[in-house]
């Protein structure tokens, strides 16, 4: 009865990892400019991943395996946010007519 | 259970190698080099999953070990590729 439970856990845990990287990957083709693709993109590295590796973690149960996850999920969690930086200085610094992309709207 | 955790662990393959092959599209369609960068970071993200996923199906925690530097070298590359993109822009603005 606890391994069923452990397994739906689990299954959940991973699906919901695989549905937000799909979730990113339509913001990805959704959008036209590159600053609004990176937030998407970064959903994968942030949601996505820890809640894929989550479902590892209950699933397979063995403690060699448990550092190691913490340890990839904690890795991205540090270097997305300077890959991220560094991809919109790139843009900022390379593109003229970025700023007319970050224009805001007038609601009014 | 070992049947049902393998379907899981295939169902979830599946749908990263798809996802795979959709990031890989972006990168190869962006009209700007920031686009491509974006889309291989996805890449190296996806696959490292991928990596995860077959070491827990395969019972081979050594898998891991190579998830994590996959992490690293994708990071790398990210930051290795925005500042030489960063650097030769500066170059060409100081040449005008």
């Amino acid at each position: 009865m606890s391994e069923r439970i452990r397994f739906i856990i689990s299954a959940v845990l991973m699906l919901l990892g695989l549905v937000s990287m799909f979730i990113a990957l339509f913001g990805v083709y959704r959008f036209r400019f590159v600053m609004n693709r990176m937030h998407c993109a970064a959903i994968i590295d942030t949601m996505g991943i820890f809640f894929l590796l989550l479902g590892l973690m209950v699933a397979c149960g063995r403690p060699e395996y448990l550092p190691k996850l913490v340890l990839i999920v904690m890795l991205l969690w540090i270097g997305s946010p300077i890959s991220s930086h560094l991809v919109g200085r790139l843009e900022i610094s390379t593109d003229d007519s970025a700023g007319a992309h970050m224009k805001q709207e007038d609601r009014r | 259970m070992e049947a049902y955790y393998s379907w899981l662990f295939y169902t979830v393959l599946f749908g990263l190698a798809l996802g795979v092959l959709l990031a890989l599209v972006r990168a190869i369609r962006g009209p700007r080099i920031a686009d491509r960068i974006v889309g291989i970071n996805m890449v190296g993200t996806m696959s490292l999953a991928m990596l995860a996923v077959i070491s827990v199906l395969q019972q081979q925690p050594w898998l891991l070990d190579v998830s994590l530097i996959y992490c690293m070298i994708s990071f790398l590359a990210v930051v290795v590729l925005a500042q030489i993109h960063i650097a030769a822009n500066r170059k060409e603005d100081s040449r005008e």
